[in-house]
């Protein structure tokens, strides 16, 4: 009896912990249709709260450069103009009365002077004034501050021709002679005279590193005091000693409550703002790691957003109480770049550094016929259907779909094990194919999305001859980023995501050979470099237009690596908010201005 | 037994009786002249421990940054990469800027310098100065703690005892079911669980330190902040909304660690009661007709919290260095989870801190452990 009863109560613990499953459903339960109606009860009616995962580096509009950190800035800080709704073209002005154009007559010189009028009457968090001062002083700020790893290198581009304050031994070469003849402030107005002509000029100005600044409420805090003698002590500040770390004073809808690092950064309705007042008093970005506490938090209306990854996309569009927003394209894009000059010293990943079958030599994907092999192997619709579930635009080129001069009727290679054969047998005059090669493909350990396009990837070069033989293996973060510094990956798994939604900001780190990416691979094309600086720097919209597309068909023709997809992405809210409206640069918090709560 | 003037009696008999010798009791007879030596011993011996905590510290240091010295300083750097897009000569820059190219013996003297300036360096997954990120973080930990190891222990005595005393009975059947279930669980298995019924389904116990209006108290100027332990600063400030609110915030967690710990407990509780209650003088206690309930919980089970008591040490230790899934399922971000989080990003400072606090935790408990079982077991003799 004694037995029976401990067989039992095994039974039903082991019963317990077999029931969570993979997560199925159970079947659903057919209750008799109710016809009481629901008193529907909106938690915290007055708080929005957004939750996620990415931790917010800083506040400093200088120094932030990830999605958490913008997000947050865009709610405290504003731009002198921003888009206007979902658009990624068309702008709207904020801090500035009118939106320059050649036809206001705010455009001049052959497109290198910019005026702004400065709008009146807006006050910051701390009561400060806005005044065009203040405006020359932030962008000013900014450039002096820019700190190592932040995004200024897009405002030192078209205002100096370079891209950043120091040079390669970290000596500052930034004067204040360049900076009060570069910006200046003319009546009510501040003006922008760029080195060149550079036709993003007006879109990087919506990028939150060149968000205005409450300069009194700054230098009051240890911030640059606006004189030559002090752009030294505040120049390339170490992590967490920017002056604007986590303190601020914006113009922006909501002024920062508080910073709880690692949890919650915590906004409150700003009375004073200049524009429409918010309808939510209090938002707060919620950091929450664990995928299953957030999902609960969210049908549980603890929070009004959950960030949803795109394996759980399915799921989640079952779940009741719930406003989905589904397949927004954003203006970013995920693909693989060959390596065409591997570091082969002390590299694992190439094996012996010849191609003996054991290894492959540090310019393997030079000869162009291994990367038309290694491309036409790759099965873009498999990897979009059973990968990405779905959730991705194919891409055939860095420059997507929403961005001006996007050719829509370009296609990549196809999936074709034929061509790749044809190819590889033909690579390093069939010294390829006779000898076969070993190397290793990484990807950053956590990431499944790139950990299974790469395996997908492997299985198909491999299973055209048994002599070629390529390892998939995850490696942590810091050896990821040691690994892509020194070029030691064979092909990198790459992703961009736009700052600026302008083509130059695509081609240039994907094809310039002093671009991000062409210089991790060796990529050096001089007639694609002269194409990339003349985009940048005409005016002609026509004209523009013939060399972004040549630069599409370039990108094919040299096969520098596979475009993979452009992602879409869902946003799940609880039912009762209300007024979100997408935008394919959109951070993530996004701007909570836009929402309310209500049936 | 010791003769001396005065006589100071102390421990216990099994009963009132004239002549102790006659039972086997564990009992010391002290002088106040052998008193007041054994206190000074006892002194000299926390002196002692502590001072040689000092070096151990220093050694495990040394340890521990040698072994990150090891480590590139092209991949150390990866605290401060947030993002692909930063360009290779930038990284270069921070290398060079936070010296991590500099020798290995330079970098740790120049740590070691900062420390005895009472700068512990910035923690790039704190996102503060270590000092600070520890005063944010460590409360939290040590808040589950204090709710949870009490329980644990508890639990584990009283189920552990009852399982020995009413040995393969369906009691002790349950009770040992329990032991293994509760010890074989995953952490994160048992945590979702317990989410999901009770957040979940339920709709009570969520996850999080306090609910958004509780927050806006504790963060508001009218606020007190003496400890960082909600409840504990609650009470101070006479708020007992504040305090019910982190109360009820706390249970689930605290369920899932009670669950999940009191196992091991339990289990050494019952063998070591077992094993006492083997004894001769139990038999002979009870042959002598004393009370079960004396001679289980005076004597036997006071034998039989030796070995709990180390453990528990342990236990403790272990929960002050944090409980990183658990900390992570339910929200509450505290030192096991940034330093889950320091490892992997190799934020240096913050793990040759964490280092050392775990140096100083387990040595401190350590000391605690051997202070307690020498009040308990007289005949341990300490330094």
């Amino acid at each position: 009896m004694k037995k029976i009863l401990v067989l039992l109560m095994v039974l039903a613990v082991a019963a317990t912990a077999f029931a969570g499953g993979k997560g199925e459903e159970a079947p659903a339960v057919e209750e008799a249709p109710k016809k009481v109606v629901e008193e529907k009860v909106i938690k915290n009616p007055d708080t929005f709260i957004w939750s996620s995962y990415g931790t917010v580096d800083s506040l400093d509009p200088a120094k932030a450069y990830d999605n958490a950190s913008g997000g947050c800035i865009y709610n405290i800080y504003e731009t002198l103009m921003y888009f206007k709704g979902s658009s990624t073209e068309e702008l709207e002005a904020q801090l500035t009365t009118q939106i320059p154009s050649v036809a206001n007559g705010l455009i001049t010189n052959g497109g290198k002077t910019y005026r702004f009028p400065i709008s009146k009457g807006v006050k910051f968090h701390s009561g400060n004034e806005l005044t065009p001062e203040v405006v020359a002083y932030s962008f000013k700020r900014h450039l002096v501050t820019d700190p190592d790893g932040g995004p200024m290198w897009m405002v030192f581009e078209p205002l100096f021709g370079t891209y950043g304050s120091r040079d390669g031994d970290g000596n500052i070469v930034l004067t204040m002679d360049m900076l009060d003849k570069a910006i200046q402030v003319q009546g009510d107005s501040v003006v922008f005279n760029l080195a060149q002509s550079f036709a993003p000029f007006l879109s990087i100005l919506t990028y939150n590193c060149v968000s205005v600044i409450d300069k009194d409420f700054a230098i009051a805090n240890g911030d640059w005091n606006g004189t030559a003698a002090d752009i030294a002590r505040v120049n390339g500040p170490e992590e967490g000693k920017e002056p604007l770390y986590e303190i601020a004073s914006g113009t922006g809808p909501y002024k920062l409550a508080r910073w709880d690092k690692g949890n919650e950064v915590v906004f409150e309705r700003f009375e004073d703002y200049w524009g429409p007042k918010p309808a939510i008093a209090r938002a707060i970005y919620r950091i929450v790691e664990e995928w299953s506490t957030r999902k609960l938090m969210l049908l549980q209306g603890d929070v009004d957003r959950g960030r949803v990854d795109p394996m759980y996309f399915e799921e989640m569009r079952k779940e009741p109480g719930l406003k989905v927003y589904q397949k927004n394209a954003r203006l970013a894009n995920a693909g693989i770049n060959y390596n065409m000059k591997i570091t082969s010293v002390d590299n694992p990943a190439i094996g012996s550094g010849k191609l003996d079958g054991r290894g492959i030599p540090a310019d393997f994907f030079s000869d162009k016929d291994v990367r038309l092999g290694f491309t036409y192997a790759f099965d873009f619709e498999t990897m979009l259907r059973e990968i990405v579930k779905g959730n991705g635009i194919p891409a055939a080129t860095p420059i997507c779909s929403g961005l001006p001069f996007f050719n829509p009727q370009l296609k990549g290679y196809p999936f074709d094990l034929k061509k790749a054969e044809e190819h590889l047998k033909k690579a390093w005059g069939g010294k390829l194919w006779q000898n076969g090669f070993e190397f290793d493909m990484l990807f950053n350990t956590g990431n499944e999305v790139r950990e299974q396009t790469l395996k997908m990837m492997a299985e198909n070069v491999t299973s055209l001859n048994p002599k070629f033989k390529i390892n998939v293996r995850g490696v942590e973060w810091a050896t990821y980023v040691d690994m892509q510094r020194q070029r030691l990956m064979p092909v990198y798994y790459i992703g961009w995501g736009a700052d600026y939604p302008d083509p130059h900001n695509f081609a240039y780190p994907y094809q310039h050979s002093q671009g991000l990416f062409a210089s991790r691979t060796g990529y050096n094309n001089p007639e694609v470099d002269k194409l990339i600086e003349e985009g940048a720097t005409e005016a002609d919209p026509a004209k523009r237009k013939a060399i972004y597309y040549k630069l599409q068909d370039m990108w094919l023709e040299d096969v520098i690596g596979i475009m993979l997809y452009q992602p879409v992405d869902d946003f799940y809210f609880k039912d009762w908010v209300k007024g979100f409206v997408f935008h394919p640069m959109q951070n993530d918090p996004v701007m909570f201005k836009q929402f309310s709560k209500g049936y | 037994m010791q003769a001396g003037a005065p006589f100071l009696l102390d421990g216990a008999c099994c009963f009132q009786h004239n002549n102790p010798s006659h039972h086997g009791c564990i009992y010391v007879i002290k002088s106040s002249s052998f008193q007041e030596s054994n206190h000074l011993s006892l002194l000299n011996y926390i002196i002692r421990r502590l001072l040689f905590m000092i070096l151990v510290l220093f050694g495990v240091s040394l340890l521990v940054f040698s072994v990150l010295m090891l480590i590139p300083p092209g991949m150390r750097v990866a605290a401060y990469v947030t993002s692909e897009k930063i360009p290779p000569d930038q990284i270069e820059a921070m290398i060079k800027l936070y010296g991590l190219n500099d020798p290995a013996p330079v970098q740790y003297f120049r740590w070691l310098a900062k420390i005895f300036r009472g700068d512990l360096g910035f923690s790039a997954t704190a996102e503060a100065p270590v000092l600070d990120g520890f005063k944010r973080y460590f409360p939290v930990t040590l808040e589950l703690v204090l709710y949870s190891t009490p329980l644990i222990i508890l639990v584990g005595i009283w189920l552990g005892t009852v399982g020995a005393i009413k040995k393969d009975r369906p009691a002790d059947h349950a009770i040992r079911i329990l032991a293994i279930v509760g010890y074989s669980l995953p952490t994160f298995w048992l945590g979702l669980l317990l989410l999901m019924f009770f957040y979940g389904f339920l709709g009570i116990f969520p996850p999080g330190t306090l609910s958004v209006e509780a927050n806006e108290v504790v963060f508001g100027s009218g606020w007190n902040r003496i400890t960082g332990l909600l409840t504990i600063d609650a009470i101070i400030n006479w708020r007992w909304d504040i305090f019910l609110d982190a109360l009820y915030h706390i249970a689930l967690p605290t369920i899932n660690l009670v669950i999940l710990d009191s196992a091991l407990i339990m289990r050494l509780m019952r063998s070591s009661m077992l094993e006492a209650l083997g004894q001769d003088y139990v038999r002979t206690a009870l042959a002598k007709g004393a009370p079960n309930r004396v001679v289980y919980q005076t004597h036997v089970r006071r034998n039989a919290l030796l070995p709990v008591i180390t453990i528990s040490g342990v236990l403790f230790a272990g929960l002050m260095a944090g409980m990183v899934i658990t900390e992570t399922i339910f929200v509450r971000k505290g030192i096991g989870w940034w330093m889950a989080r320091a490892a992997l990003q190799l934020d240096v400072p913050a793990i040759m801190f964490n280092v050392l606090f775990l140096g100083l935790i387990f040595v401190g408990v350590n000391l605690i452990v051997d202070l307690i079982y020498a009040a308990i077991d007289p005949r341990v003799r300490l330094g």
